[in-house]
């Protein structure tokens, strides 16, 4: 009940400073201090509701994002019914989501540390097999299949509107893109979901794997996708060795980079100490930043990526140094939570209700998604087959794959960005942005229980379990 | 590129600071002066700023702004929370008098000083007239404000001499009292300032409605977290959430609502102290404990935002605010100190309290990011506002090295004769005992 009531009264207090903004008390217009007003709003506030989650058996990171997208922009727009949500007294404007984009580049390189510090060589070595065809399987085969039904879907209905320009090659452009993103799943529900639930086995760590290499491959075809649907769309964009060069340099470069960080920083853990906080902070800002440092690689531009980077640090840490690095990852695993709050709650603000106003878009993005988990449940479901998977997960696995996130709106952002102005992208991004916004909110749901249903949930032990003193009324079950 | 090399330099500074050698070095006299008083940090923030290397930038720092306002929230929210219910039974009355007694003659005095310089740098040309009248009054008020209290360091006193336990206590809990009156009144400063006309009205209503909404955020908020605290139970990340919540969304509050976000977390950090129970004893713990670290932060943007071309106008500030505070801080409480001790060698005491409250630097700081630093008030821009500041701290700290070059005094020690004893005639321990934090 308390949970319930601090909610309750932090949305009162959050109402009261921004009418008193409104009424003029605020003089220092040039300030960025809502920023710091939501940072606190959204920590606070997503964290209320993933307890109140929490109690009725839901994942807590639907918690965190339903908060971000109630508090959000597109909730606000949505009710006064216009692009500017003035008629209703918005928690998070636009603009204010956006100078929030420090907290999601920080929680990014945060996660992909985890993610990778998940990943132990030992274990992937006898996996090796099963990782690369369930891999493979969930992006290419996914994708492909989903492809496949959406040119069908396509040719009666037509999903990637080409009406104000654009002939088979836009269609064929954007039907690829679009089944690639949707074959993507997020590395930060994953990561973020094994850790609620303290789940461990063959079923989460398989997760893990295939999702972090998912990732991986996903990033790879999406910029080969980006350039080659550049390349034949728009004749001043040619693509060639250059380009390809190019995109091998980013990744290869963010992995060496990342891996050489990784072992600076488990060399830095013995000496930091008391300061470990202060620098896995400072760290992933870095790594945030070098993704902003752009240069120019054969005549195409080119960035490394901070995911990737962060992600090989985390590998390189936890399987060449991993006794050195071993207070990090504990201090990440027990002091994460304020960052996946922020960072969940701001992937919910940035979620777009806007497609929903639009029967058209509804259409697709139910046809997308019905086609999305129906194609996970058969490719699936058959490769895990093929493979001799356990039984006891084998036909939850699927599950563990639906959710999507940052990752996938990122991919999103660049794609609008890439083919900006055209019609067809435009209404592409708007589907992509509805079929995100629903499995962003009911996959975590099935993915948490896949993960208790298989038996692998609360395997690992709480820290508040080993405290043996805890106050038993502090049990989530009282509190809220 | 740049900010990544201000980062590194951030990175290899952290890493010093955690090494053995500087630990041990900080037990000097000179290291406890530089560190306590947060002078390394913003010599650096100086050498990598604008005027420096050019490494870190002010508009950096504005993309970074929420951060800095967390840390205002921090250091207000650990002033607040000295300032326990069982204070008023342990402080004797002679502190209460005392620091009544500074705050008054500080605002007074100093202000009046800062006044007196802005007057004589007008009459050889100097500008003081942007912002009219009020905007005079206001920079006047503000050095003043900056002026109450003094540093709560006192290990380099007592490696001076001052052995006794009693001037300790009246150095460190006098200090952490008068940073309590100090961002009050700095809160009510700025309320007023927000509310004031340039033609100098003040809408008496709106600064009340102003002042009772900080207190209704702060309380509210205050008792919110006793709540959020009991959700929290043990678990490290979920006190972090509450910790960074709270913190972030008081500091905010103020922020937006054009306030000091130092005031409401300060109200903030006395409603929690003196809630009843454990609850808060680790968030308090924690906020406590991270002092020096959000403080360095603080001294390191102080250095970044302060600007070295005080002119005329800066400089008749600061020769006039120090000769005032000599006679404030030297001649002034040499009387009631006296009386205090019940001893005539309060000569290293005096010198002790002359030192300039670190907090100074943070009022001025977090008034360089308002809106009301980024325009020239009474000529001068906040970034002038911090350089006159951190000038009358290393002035005020080379006070005392002076006075011992002049009279070769230093070796004596001040013996206790009486003590001070409090309300129910028990000596008072080390300050450290009673408050705690430097700020």
């Amino acid at each position: 009940m308390r949970a319930v009531a601090s909610l309750l009264l932090l949305a009162v207090v959050m109402w009261v400073v921004l009418w008193g903004r409104e009424q003029g008390m605020d003089v220092a217009e040039s300030l960025k201090a809502p920023t710091a007003l939501m940072c606190g709003f959204i920590v606070l506030g997503a964290w209320l509701t993933g307890r109140v989650f929490d109690l009725v058996k839901l994942p807590k990171i639907s918690g965190y994002l339903l908060f971000g997208l109630l508090a959000g922009p597109s909730f606000y727009e949505l009710i006064a019914g216009d692009e500017t949500g003035e008629s209703v007294l918005p928690f998070l404007p636009r603009e204010g989501v956006k100078d929030l984009v420090f907290v999601k580049d920080l929680a990014i390189a945060l996660i992909a540390i985890t993610a990778g510090g998940e990943i132990k060589f030992d274990w992937l070595k006898g996996q090796l097999g099963t990782v690369v065809v369930l891999t493979l399987a969930a992006v290419i085969g996914v994708g492909a299949v989903i492809g496949a039904i959406l040119a069908g879907y396509q040719s009666v209905f037509g999903i990637i509107d080409v009406s104000q320009g654009g002939g088979m090659v836009t269609v064929v452009v954007g039907l690829a893109l679009l089944s690639l993103i949707a074959s993507g799943n997020s590395p930060a529900v994953a990561i973020a979901m094994i850790s609620e639930v303290r789940a461990d086995g063959p079923m989460s760590r398989t997760t893990l794997a295939v999702t972090v290499c998912k990732d991986l491959l996903v990033i790879v075809l999406f910029a080969v996708f980006i350039g080659v649907g550049k390349g034949v769309l728009d004749e001043n964009t040619a693509v060639g060795g250059g380009f390809l060069f190019a995109v091998a340099v980013q990744l290869l470069g963010s992995i060496v980079l990342g891996a050489i960080v990784g072992v600076l920083m488990a060399i830095l853990v013995g000496r930091m100490k008391e300061h470990l906080v202060f620098m896995v902070v400072v760290v992933c800002f870095m790594l945030a930043l070098i993704g902003e440092v752009h240069f120019t690689l054969m005549g195409q531009e080119a960035h490394l990526k901070p995911l990737l980077l962060a992600l090989s640090a985390g590998v390189a840490m936890r399987n060449w140094l991993p006794n050195e690095s071993a207070p990090l990852f504990h201090l990440v695993e027990h002091k994460s939570l304020p960052v996946y709050c922020m960072f969940f709650a701001v992937a919910g603000a940035e979620l777009d209700l806007s497609v929903f106003t639009n029967p058209t878009v509804v259409g697709s993005v139910v046809t997308v998604v019905l086609a999305r988990v129906l194609v996970l449940w058969l490719v699936i479901g058959w490769v895990g087959k093929r493979l001799k998977l356990d039984e006891s997960w084998r036909g939850k696995f699927w599950l563990c794959l639906t959710p999507q996130a940052g990752v996938t709106l990122a991919l999103i952002t660049i794609l609008a960005g890439a083919f900006k102005g055209q019609h067809w992208a435009e209404m592409l991004v708007a589907l992509l942005l509805g079929v995100v916004a629903i499995h962003a909110l009911l996959g975590p749901v099935a993915y948490r229980w896949a993960l208790v249903s298989s038996g692998e949930a609360w395997q690992v032990e709480s820290e508040s379990e080993d405290n043996s003193d805890v106050d038993v009324t502090h049990t989530p079950a009282t509190e809220v | 590129m740049q900010i990544l090399i201000g980062i590194s330099i951030l990175v290899a500074l952290a890493l010093l600071a955690s090494s053995k050698r500087f630990w041990s070095w900080r037990r000097t006299r000179l290291g406890a002066m530089l560190t306590t008083g947060g002078w390394i940090m913003v010599g650096v923030g100086f050498a990598i700023g604008q005027h420096g290397a050019g490494l870190v930038l002010p508009q950096h720092l504005y993309v970074v702004q929420p951060l800095i306002l967390f840390c205002l929230g921090w250091i207000g929210m650990m002033v607040g929370m000295q300032l326990h219910r069982s204070i008023f039974k342990q402080m004797p009355g002679v502190i209460w008098k005392w620091m009544g007694m500074d705050t008054v003659l500080s605002i007074l005095v100093l202000g009046g000083a800062a006044w007196g310089g802005m007057l004589a740098a007008q009459a050889i040309g100097a500008d003081v007239s942007i912002g009219g009248t009020v905007a005079v009054v206001s920079l006047a008020v503000l050095i003043g404000i900056c002026g109450i209290g003094w540093s709560q360091e006192v290990r380099s006193l007592r490696r001076r001499g001052v052995a006794n336990v009693s001037a300790m206590t009246i150095v460190r809990a006098t200090g952490a009292l008068t940073s309590i009156v100090a961002l009050l009144v700095y809160g009510l400063w700025m309320t007023m300032f927000s509310h004031t006309t340039v033609e100098g009205g003040v809408d008496v209503l709106e600064v009340l409605v102003g002042l009772g909404l900080s207190v209704l955020i702060a309380v509210t908020m205050g008792g919110m977290g006793y709540w959020l605290m009991q959700i929290a139970g043990k678990g490290e990340g979920e006190f972090l959430v509450v910790l960074i919540g709270l913190v972030s969304f008081i500091a905010g509050a103020g922020a937006t609502l054009g306030y000091s976000p130092l005031f409401i977390a300060m109200l903030s950090g006395v409603m929690i102290v003196n809630l009843p129970g454990k609850v808060f004893a680790r968030f308090r713990r924690v906020i406590l404990d991270a002092e020096q670290p959000v403080a360095m932060a603080l001294m390191l943007v102080a250095g970044v935002l302060a600007e070295p071309e005080i002119g005329l106008l800066g400089l008749g500030i600061f020769v006039f605010v120090f000769l005032g505070r000599i006679v404030v801080k030297h001649v002034l409480h040499r009387r009631p100190l006296e009386n205090a001790l019940q001893s005539k060698g309060v000569g290293e005491i005096l010198d002790g309290c002359m030192r300039q409250s670190p907090l100074a630097i943070a009022l001025a700081a977090g008034y360089a990011i308002s809106s009301f630093g980024e325009g020239q008030g009474g000529g001068m821009t906040g970034g002038e506002v911090i350089m006159v500041v951190v000038l009358l701290g290393l002035a005020s700290e080379v006070w005392p090295f002076m006075m011992d070059g002049i009279g070769g005094r230093g070796k004596k020690t001040v013996t206790e004769k009486s003590g001070v004893k409090n309300r129910d005639g028990e000596k008072s321990p080390d300050g450290g005992a009673i408050v705690e934090g430097q700020m």
